[in-house]
């Protein structure tokens, strides 16, 4: 019927949260195809991961994703903990419990902020990132950074957490509590809020499948899926906690999924905070060498299902490590969901995946 | 019995002499090595008779003397399994795998980044360009074929940046 049109967005545009480039073909209001252009960040990490010391990368996993940069230290560390068979203390085990949940929380506060933005509710574009700064002031006082951590070693910690730790975190995540229901608040009796997300961006339960969704995004799609669950890593199987889970698989759903993740994460941490042990070894010694073997290990990222899978051949420097990014996944299901939708849903669509291009791009 | 050796004897008993080496490797990760040639075969078998339905990754290998592929897959019902497919590709000048895209549309990047940074041509892909590396990136000034794919155990950065110097055409 009508011509059609080229639109360019990117590498630098309000609707990509980061470099990348999107080329839509339009026809009218309507988005006939597109295609997806990435790697303006290429740094080659995982070249750089096998030419070092395993030890010496670690500082580089937590600029994976500048957002979440505990949880891929965290399954960096993890991954090699495994392939080496060391088993760490209690004590160690819920303060990564902890530790990472409170990432958790940051990353999808984050991520409210950038979404609300998108769909037109430009108010809580600062207000999540207040409860965040609390969030980064107390894991500043835990390891002594604002986000690139660089905190958890092979077998343990760097060091104790500070005198006081555990009435601070637990009095956040009480005051969290209270914020998050207000922030329920504002979004869903936000008319402009329920209209340019409900219905928007559908994906269905196979094709959320087949397209390697993870995380969040399978979650709103109606499979109730997470490592935590499914394959207990750390203590997660000693902890009571609930995996929320949408059927309609839209941007609504998605930003249930995600308010609903940050209340289980509250209840974690209360949890894990009343449990956790007087006693316990910090940092125990690891071994220099990596072992001969290999180990796929995955982790629930806040954006998905970060995974490492890593061979060791006997040697301080790993043979092969390949970063399994949950973004990446999602990323390539865009291009799917942005067909043949209005050019102006583009924004929430994207926006609701939540994308982080550092370690898309890797 | 679990459900990871239910698995494991299903794929021995229907593809038994197609595999060359299966093993359960920590508690839920079977191991298959399988030839070029059976994959799209075994992988279609995976997917729709043992109903796992999703591909986490595929990932190149650089073993020196051969390349290797490796794929992971995975279900998402509560069953911690995931399937560890490995391909040997022994002919390094021109390794070759065939693409599963037609299986898990997942694939599409993922083979994309393996052809990108290893190499390694995926044959029936229906879009096998380069995805990290800008598209231009054969025709930059390069000294060696290794500099193509850096990935490769034999790539050596270049004394001085890189180039942009397209042939004259």
């Amino acid at each position: 019927m009508s011509e059609q049109m080229f639109i360019h967005m990117g590498p630098q545009h309000p609707v990509n949260h980061g470099l990348w480039t999107l080329k839509v073909r339009t026809e009218g209001e309507k988005v006939i195809d597109c295609e997806i252009l990435i790697g303006y960040i290429f740094r080659m990490i995982e070249k750089i991961a096998e030419s070092r010391p395993f030890n010496t990368f670690q500082p580089l996993a937590d600029r994976l994703c500048y957002v979440s940069a505990l949880s891929w230290e965290a399954s960096y560390i993890l991954a090699l903990e495994k392939l080496m068979g060391i088993e760490v203390s209690k004590r160690v085990q819920y303060l990564r419990v902890i530790l990472l949940e409170f990432q958790r929380i940051a990353s999808h506060l984050t991520w409210l902020s950038a979404f609300t933005v998108d769909v037109g509710m430009i108010t809580m574009q600062v207000i999540t990132f207040r409860e965040r700064e609390y969030i980064l002031d107390l894991l500043e006082h835990v390891m002594g950074s604002r986000m690139m951590y660089n905190y958890f070693r092979v077998g343990g910690l760097k060091h104790d957490i500070p005198f006081g730790f555990e009435e601070d975190a637990l009095a956040l995540t009480y005051h969290l509590d209270k914020r998050f229901e207000e922030y329920t608040d504002m979004c869903d009796k936000s008319r402009i809020f329920r209209l340019r997300s409900k219905g928007v961006g559908i994906l269905n339960k196979e094709d959320a499948l087949n397209l390697g969704a993870t995380g969040p995004v399978l979650r709103a799609s109606g499979i109730q899926a997470d490592i935590r669950k499914i394959e207990p890593y750390l203590v997660y199987d000693e902890l009571d906690f609930d995996i929320p889970v949408k059927t309609d698989g839209d941007c609504y759903s998605r930003y249930r999924v995600r308010m609903e993740e940050m209340h289980q994460s509250n209840r974690i941490i209360r949890q894990a905070l009343e449990k956790l042990p007087e006693e316990g070894e910090i940092n125990q010694k690891a071994p220099r060498k990596l072992p001969k073997g290999e180990i796929y290990f995955r982790t629930s990222d806040p954006r998905g299902e970060g995974g490492f899978y890593i061979i060791g051949n006997d040697d301080k420097i790993p043979y092969r490590v390949k970063i399994k990014s949950p973004a990446y996944s999602h990323l390539a299901l865009t291009s799917h969901l942005l067909r043949g939708v209005k050019v102006a849903d583009i924004a929430p669509i994207v926006a609701s995946i939540d994308l982080c291009m550092g370690e898309i791009d890797r | 019995m679990t459900q990871t050796n239910t698995h494991l004897s299903h794929l021995k008993t229907k593809y038994g002499g197609k595999i060359i080496e299966a093993e359960i490797q920590g508690q839920n990760r079977i191991k298959i090595r399988v030839n070029a040639d059976d994959l799209v075969e075994i992988m279609e078998y995976i997917a729709n008779e043992l109903k796992f339905p999703s591909l986490e990754a595929v990932s190149g290998v650089d073993w020196e003397t051969h390349f290797e592929v490796v794929y992971h897959i995975d279900r998402w019902d509560g069953d911690p399994t995931i399937i560890q497919v490995q391909v040997k590709l022994e002919n390094r000048d021109n390794p070759e795998v065939p693409s599963v895209t037609s299986i898990w549309a997942s694939a599409d990047w993922h083979e994309r980044e393996v052809f990108d940074l290893y190499g390694i041509r995926i044959t029936n892909h229906p879009n096998l360009k380069r995805l990290l590396l800008p598209e231009e990136w054969d025709e930059y000034e390069h000294k060696h074929i290794s500099e193509l794919y850096p990935m490769r155990r034999d790539y050596k950065l270049p004394e001085k940046p890189f180039s942009f110097k397209p042939h004259p055409k």
